[in-house]
This record gives structure tokens, sequence and C-alpha cells, in this order.
């Protein structure tokens, strides 16, 4: 037992496949009037493609891939304040390697690196607070995003600096939360979506009851899902059963990592750190309310933004995408990846122009990498 | 094969001591142990799969039989 390898069982999928196809049958769903599902996690998109299972599962099911990669939603203003950050003589910049080739308005932090800003890419925010120990005559900086599975290593972080009274670290906070978002896509008027796949690892922070409001006030069924092949496609056949059975609830299937209320500990040292922004701006989506945290004034001698004097409310702030870039287009679920005329052209996982190219959990990288043009094209 | 390398396992700790934790299994995430997994949930959701699984697996062989006989 390693946990991973009993969930990539081929009879086991052959099972689950069948059933999936027989319930999708059963709610009447075919290729022109399909039932769509939206897997919320990158980590979700990425794995549909890498295994293909959009190519196993019947023609009545699409999935629509959803806003959960967070260097994919990071606006470009924060790029560019990133950017401005570890330009400033004597600053360590650390972040982690993926968040490198997101695009800014001016660069991206490996352009910046090439130009001679001290920038490095580190495992974990421990990493940078070791740096910070080793270099007392430098400012280090680590770049924090990600959803509420990654807040709580940033918030422990910060708290183990406070204990140290290590104060030339800091933390630039960009971390967002996945609920409103999701809340903003089911009020939006063209909506289509008939049930989620939830992400497993935010939940094992969060809990299942904080997406209670999809089912409860929206009537949508979501089911909480880990990353096998078998969890996601168990997953997607409880959201299907609930749609055939008419039932709207939150279903835990990856009930062996996410417990329903969470880890109190995580949300402790979240609650203790952050404090909810009034309202975050997402690439692709605009501002929206409550989406993202910021560090409390007790910890502000380990916020960037304070530190620095940038960030939100700071000057002028360009919400501006790149020309005939479709980026949000593609979150919401209107168009598929390829149809961005920049896809394949102006944008790709080496010269990214949007940011779902430069994650492998964007949608457009996770199409690109595993040949989603050619199996459109070939339908 | 792997990488060795400390976690900080604060998250996953409840009222006893860090001993307890040895033989467990857990979700690292960047340097944090973030979950340990429950086994028991585990063996239940294997269960079910298995289950499908070998329906599956009969279904085939029925249709196989009656593809048999109707030829
Ligand atoms: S192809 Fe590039 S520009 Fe077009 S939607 Fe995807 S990431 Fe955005």
């Amino acid at each position: 037992m390693n946990y991973a390898d009993e969930f990539r069982d081929p009879v086991a999928a052959r099972g689950v496949l069948a059933a999936i196809a027989r319930v999708t049958d059963e709610i009447g769903a075919t290729k022109e009037k399909p039932v769509h599902i939206m897997e919320i996690c990158g980590g979700h998109t990425h794995a549909i493609f890498r295994y293909g299972l959009d190519k196993l599962t019947p023609p009545g099911l699409e999935f629509i891939h959803g806003p959960g990669c967070p260097v994919c939603v990071l606006p470009m203003s924060r790029i560019d304040e990133c950017v401005e950050i570890a330009e400033r003589p004597g600053v360590i910049m650390t972040t982690f390697g993926d968040a490198m080739r997101v695009p800014g308005h001016r660069k991206s932090l490996i352009q910046a690196k090439a130009d001679g800003a001290d920038i490095r890419m580190v495992y974990s925010p421990l990493d940078a607070l070791e740096l910070a120990r080793r270099h007392p005559d430098r400012e280090v900086v680590f770049f924090g995003l990600g959803f509420e599975t990654t807040t709580p290593s940033t918030a422990l972080t910060i708290l183990q600096a406070a204990a140290d009274n290590q104060t030339n670290f800091s933390v630039f906070c960009n971390h967002i939360t996945v609920p409103p978002p999701i809340k903003a896509l089911l009020d939006d008027p063209h909506m289509i979506l008939d049930g989620f796949v939830g992400p497993g690892h935010v939940s094992m922070v969060i809990g299942v009851r904080p997406y209670d409001f999809i089912a409860r006030d929206y009537g949508k069924p979501i089911v909480v899902a880990g990353f096998e092949p078998l969890d996601l496609l168990q997953s997607v056949l409880m959201v299907l059963e609930q749609i055939r059975d008419g039932r709207a609830e939150v279903e835990n299937q990856y009930s062996r990592v996410v417990p329903d209320d969470g880890n109190p500990v995580s949300l402790a040292a979240c609650a203790e750190v952050y404090e909810p922004r009034p309202s975050f701006e997402w690439r692709g989506l605009g501002e929206i309310d409550a989406s993202g945290v910021r560090i409390r004034p007790a910890y502000a001698a380990w916020d960037a933004e304070v530190k620095f004097g940038v960030g939100y409310g700071k000057g002028p702030r360009m919400v501006a995408e790149p020309d005939g870039c479709r980026c949000g287009d593609v979150m919401t679920g209107r168009i598929k990846p390829h149809a961005c005329p920049q896809f394949g052209k102006g944008c790709t996982p080496e010269m990214p122009l949007g940011a779902l190219m430069v994650s492998s959990e964007g949608a457009c990288a996770a199409y690109y990498q595993y040949g989603g043009l050619r199996l459109e094209e070939a339908l | 094969m792997g990488v060795r390398r400390q976690v900080n396992v604060a998250c996953i700790l409840k009222d006893e001591p860090i001993e307890a934790l040895i033989g467990t299994w857990s979700l690292i995430h960047v340097g944090f142990a973030m979950s340990r997994i429950n086994e028991e949930e585990a063996a239940l959701t294997l269960d079910v799969l298995r289950q499908l699984g070998e329906a599956q697996v009969e279904i085939e062989a029925m249709q196989a039989s009656e593809r048999m006989l109707a030829s």
C-alpha cells in the first residue's frame, strides 16, 4: 500500500468508466446536449489530460476547466509589484519555480533575474526563512501565492520568523481562496455548469463545509476529489449520480486525506496571521470580493507590501491583459483553449502570453502538452 | 529512490509525542505535513472501486457469453 498505485488499477477503472457511461446515458446527456462538470482545481485539470480521462469518458460528458491554478489567476499587476520589489537594492526575492515565467506588464521574474535581480527558486517558504538567517545583511522576500493548500505554510513561516525575531524576512502575500470565485462563476448569467469536482488539497485544510452554499443556494452537486485517476473518475461518477437522482450535496470522495472539518492547526495559523482583503484581482476574472487575504497589522514587520510600500491601493492599477488573449473566456468555460487565436502561435509554454500557458496546471498548457489540439481537430 | 527532507509536522500532531508519527503516511506540501492518511477511509474507498471493477468484469463476461451463444 502506498496510497497511489491502488488508485490507478485498470480493472477498477474499467468498472468506473462503464458506470460513468451508464449514468450519463440515464441522465440523457449527449454530445449535442452534454452535462457540464467543472473541475475547479488545476491539479485535476492536469490529471485529466495526463491520463487522457477526457478521451475515455463518454461524449455526453464535458469537462470545464476551473480557475484553480494559482499562477494562472495571478494578475499582471502583482507580477509587476513583485518585480519592483525584487529590483530594489539588497533584496533577495524567493519564489516557487512555476511563478518565474508568468508574464507581467514589464517583465516576468525570469526576465528580471536575467536583468540582474537576485531571484531564487525555493521549494518551501521555510527555505526562504533559512536564507534570511544566512544573509542578515539582505532583505529576503518570499513571493507567497497559492490557495488554501499553501496559505498555512506561509502563515506558519511568518509565525516562525516572528518567534525568532527574524526581521529581514517578509512575505509578499498573494494568497487567494477558492469559494468566492466559484460563487462568482455561479452568479454569471451565462453559467452552464451542472456540477463540480471539488479541490482535494484545498479541502484538507478548509474541510468540506465551505462548499455548502454550492449545494444549498445553487442546487449544484460537488464532490471533493483526490488526484489519482481512479479518484477523479469515481468523483465524476458521484457527481453524475447526484444529477441523475436530482440531489445536490457536498460529498467527499477523498476522505483518506480530507477530514470534513479540515485541519484545525492550519486554520488557526491562517486566522492568526491573515485577514480577508476587501477584494482581490484575478487574471481573466477581475476583482472578486473577499477572495484574497493579507497579513494582519500585528505581523506588519513581515509584510513585504508594508515594508516596501507597494501593493493594493498604492498607485494606479492596470488591469489590461495582452491583446488577443482569451484567458478569461477559457477560464469561465466559454471557449476551449485552442479556440484562442494565440494558442500554439503567439502563446506556447516556452513563450507564454497568457498565464494559462505557464503552469502545467493551466488548461492551455495541459491542452498543448497532451495533444488536446489534435484530439479536438480529429473530432 | 526518493528524497530526504526535513518537514514541519505541526499541522498533523495531535496531543501525542512526535514518535507517534513513525510508520504513518502523510501528505507533504512545500515542506509541511498537511494531512495524515486515514487508512480506514482509504480501504473503504478502494472497496467501492474494486466492487465497480469486479461488477464490470462480470458484466463483460456475461455479454461475451451471450454474443457467443447468439453467433
Ligand atoms: S492560449 Fe495563451 S493567450 Fe490564449 S487563452 Fe490560453 S493562455 Fe491565454
